[in-house]
C-alpha cells in the first residue's frame, strides 16, 4: 500500500443537487463544524444530464448518512421524477433530510430564448470556450439575425432598445417571485425573502438559473442552522470569486428599470473561464456565436 | 373575449402570441408540439410566454399550473378551461 488509508468514522452527509450545488457544497465544506463532523459525498447534475440515470445511490450508502440535502421533486427536469421520488422514499428515518431550492429568477433577463445553435453537432467550442453561456440565448438578437441583419446593426438596436417597452419586466419580476413562493412551500432552505430584499444591490443571481454567491452563502446558513452548526463568517463573502459560472451579462435598460446597483453597463461578466465581457462586447460573440 | 372560443380560434390566438413572445412570424404549432420544436422556447422563457397568455385571453394561470403540461395541445385545454372558468 503506498499510503496509508485510515477509515474515516465521520458519518455522511449526501447533497444532491444541480450545478448550483457545487457552490453549497463547497461553503458547507469552509465550516469547520461541519467538516469536524461530517465526509460529503455529492452527486451533482450538469446540463443536458438526468438525474436518476446519472446518480446510483445504494441502500447501503444511505443507511451511512446522517444528513441528506436535496431538491424536492418536481424542481427540474430530472428525466426520473419518479424514480427520483423512489430515491427520496428509500431514505432511511434515521438521516436528516434537509431541502434546499433551485430558484430561478427571470426578471434580469427577460429576453431569455432557447439557443438552438447549440444543437448544431459539427459547432465545436474553441479552445477555454465553455458552451454554458450560449444555453441563454436572446429572443431579440435571434430575431434580428433571422433577418440578416449585420453583427454591428443587430448590436446598435439592440444597445438602443428599451426592453420595458417591449416586455412587461414588471410581470416576470412578479411571476418569478410568485413561483418562487409557491415551490418553496415544499422546502426546508428558503431564499426568496432573501432575493427580494436583495437583488437591487447584490448579485443575487447570475444567470436566471443560478444564484450568485450571496445567495449560496444564505441558503448554506440555514443548511448549517439546521445542524446546528454556526452560520459561515461574513468576511468569506469578500474572499470568493463567484463560484458559479456563466455570468449572464444584464441589458442596460433592465438595469436602469430596476435600479439595479451592483452592475453598470460597463459592468464585465464573466461568461467563461477566459472571457471578462461587458454587456456590448458579449453580444458580438453570442452573434457570431465565438 | 369569448368564453366558449372554439378551439381552433385558440390554438390560432396562441400562435399569434407565440410568434409574439419570441419574435419569430415563422412560428408554427398544433397539438403535439413541444417546447423544443418552437425557436426560442424552454422552460425559461417559459414565463414570458404564460404572461403573454395570460393577457391575450384574460386569464389568470397559477404559478405552478402550467410546469407539467407536455405539449401544445394541453397547454390549449388549459386555457379553454380557465376561459370557461
Amino acid at each position: 500500500m503506498l499510503r496509508n488509508e485510515t477509515q474515516d468514522t465521520r458519518p455522511l452527509c449526501i447533497l444532491v443537487g444541480t450545478c448550483i450545488s457545487f457552490g453549497i457544497q463547497y461553503l458547507l465544506l469552509q465550516s469547520d463544524e461541519f467538516k469536524k463532523t461530517y465526509r460529503m459525498k455529492a452527486y451533482r447534475t450538469h446540463r443536458n444530464q438526468k438525474i436518476m440515470s446519472d446518480f446510483n445511490i445504494s441502500d447501503e450508502e444511505l443507511n451511512e448518512a446522517s444528513v441528506f440535502i436535496y431538491h424536492p421533486p418536481g424542481w427540474a427536469d430530472w428525466g426520473n421524477d419518479e424514480g427520483y421520488r423512489e430515491l427520496l422514499r428509500r431514505i432511511p428515518d434515521h438521516v436528516q433530510k434537509i431541502s434546499y431550492p433551485y430558484p430561478v429568477f427571470h426578471a434580469l433577463w427577460p429576453l431569455h430564448a432557447h439557443e438552438k445553435r447549440l444543437e448544431d453537432p459539427s459547432r465545436e467550442a474553441g479552445f477555454g470556450q465553455s458552451d454554458a453561456i450560449y444555453a441563454y440565448g436572446d429572443s431579440f438578437v435571434l430575431s434580428q439575425m433571422r433577418q440578416g441583419l449585420s453583427t454591428e446593426e443587430i448590436i446598435r438596436r439592440y444597445l438602443d432598445l428599451n426592453i420595458p417597452d417591449i416586455v412587461d419586466v414588471d410581470g416576470i419580476l412578479k411571476r418569478s417571485i410568485d413561483t418562487q413562493i409557491a415551490k418553496e412551500e415544499s422546502t426546508d432552505v428558503k431564499i426568496i425573502d432573501f432575493v427580494v430584499d436583495n437583488f437591487k444591490t447584490k448579485r443575487t443571481f447570475v444567470t436566471m438559473n443560478h444564484v450568485g454567491n450571496v445567495s449560496l452563502i444564505h441558503m448554506t446558513n440555514q443548511m448549517l442552522q439546521m445542524m446546528g452548526f454556526a452560520p459561515l463568517p461574513d468576511s468569506l463573502h469578500d474572499s470568493l470569486f463567484e463560484m458559479i459560472d456563466p455570468q449572464m451579462p444584464i441589458h442596460s435598460s433592465v438595469i436602469k428599470h430596476f435600479g439595479l446597483t451592483f452592475v453598470t453597463p460597463d459592468t464585465r461578466y464573466r461568461i467563461d473561464p477566459r472571457r471578462n465581457l461587458t454587456f456590448s462586447e458579449y453580444l458580438t460573440h453570442y452573434i457570431e456565436f465565438r | 373575449m369569448d368564453k366558449s372560443m372554439e378551439r381552433e380560434n385558440v390554438s390560432t390566438l396562441l400562435l399569434e402570441v407565440m410568434q409574439s413572445v419570441f419574435f419569430d412570424p415563422g412560428i408554427t404549432i398544433d397539438d403535439e408540439t413541444v417546447a423544443e420544436d418552437v425557436n426560442g422556447w424552454d422552460s425559461l422563457s417559459h414565463v414570458r410566454l404564460l404572461l403573454a397568455i395570460e393577457k391575450k385571453f384574460s386569464i389568470t394561470i397559477g404559478p405552478l399550473e402550467a410546469d407539467r403540461l407536455k405539449n401544445v395541445g394541453e397547454l390549449i385545454d388549459l386555457i379553454q378551461k380557465k376561459m370557461a372558468g
